[in-house]
């Protein structure tokens, strides 16, 4: 098997040449496009926790300003739900 | 009795199988909902396509599709070339919708979350897919692809 890379408009594809006589050309992902996908595809539980990260960087008066907002409120929860967090006030 | 899919390919054991596991790194997982392999588009010109796959040589593509990264509203084109031949040349809708997409290949089926059944293409020289935006933008159009060669 070869593997070669070329640019095409600033972008690198690699080139592979399998030892069947294949070839195949596709974009090469970036580590920034790796952690897109990485951010895209995090398992349930892994996005629970980047949730409650996040919930727990809240301060007490953006909580506080949430919870007094019932639209918002509604929404928050309704988002939390959707990732299998309660919502507490 | 021979079975065949196509002219030239019969069923035979396949040489190469690709899909989101088969580039080493790449995170262990149970949530395999769209789990094919994924490329990002990179910059896209609007309403131009963009190759980002082509395959010389003898193969079965089992799912191929795109989606939107994010909820901006654009239109998502899709095109499957085989053999030479444009299988599927098509646009959605204007989609607001994070993950929401088109597939030329693969029937989204939803059990509780979005799965695809694979649907076995044959192509027994060359494959290329082409995507493209209605917006000039990078990497906001995901191809969701598996295929293997023989």
């Amino acid at each position: 098997m070869e593997i070669t890379e070329i640019t095409i408009n600033g972008e690198v594809y690699t080139v592979t040449k399998t030892d069947t006589g294949h070839i195949i050309k596709e974009l090469k992902m970036t580590d920034a496009q790796k952690a897109i996908l990485d951010t895209m595809y995090l398992e349930p539980s892994l996005q629970s926790a980047k949730v409650k990260a996040a919930r727990a960087a809240l301060k007490e008066t953006q909580i506080a300003n949430i919870n007094n907002v019932p639209g918002l409120r509604d929404a928050v929860k309704l988002l939390l739900d959707a990732v299998g967090i309660e919502y507490k006030t | 009795m021979s079975l065949k899919f196509g002219s030239n390919v019969k069923l035979r054991p396949p040489k190469s199988i690709v899909n989101f596991w088969s580039t080493t790194g790449a995170a262990a997982s149970a949530a395999i909902a769209q789990k094919g392999k994924v490329t990002l588009s990179g910059a896209l010109t609007a309403t131009t396509y963009k190759e980002l796959l082509a395959v010389t040589g003898p193969g079965v593509i089992d799912i191929c599709g795109a989606y939107a990264v994010d909820v901006t509203e654009r239109t998502i084109g899709l095109k499957v070339i085989i053999d030479g031949t444009t299988v599927f040349d098509a646009v959605t809708a204007a989609c607001t919708t994070q993950y929401g997409g088109i597939y030329a290949i693969g029937h989204p089926v939803y059990f509780g979350e979005v799965n695809i059944i694979p649907q076995p293409m044959v192509f027994n020289s060359t494959l290329s897919v082409l995507v493209k935006s209605s917006l000039n933008e990078t990497d906001k159009i995901g191809l969701h692809h598996s295929y293997h060669t023989v």
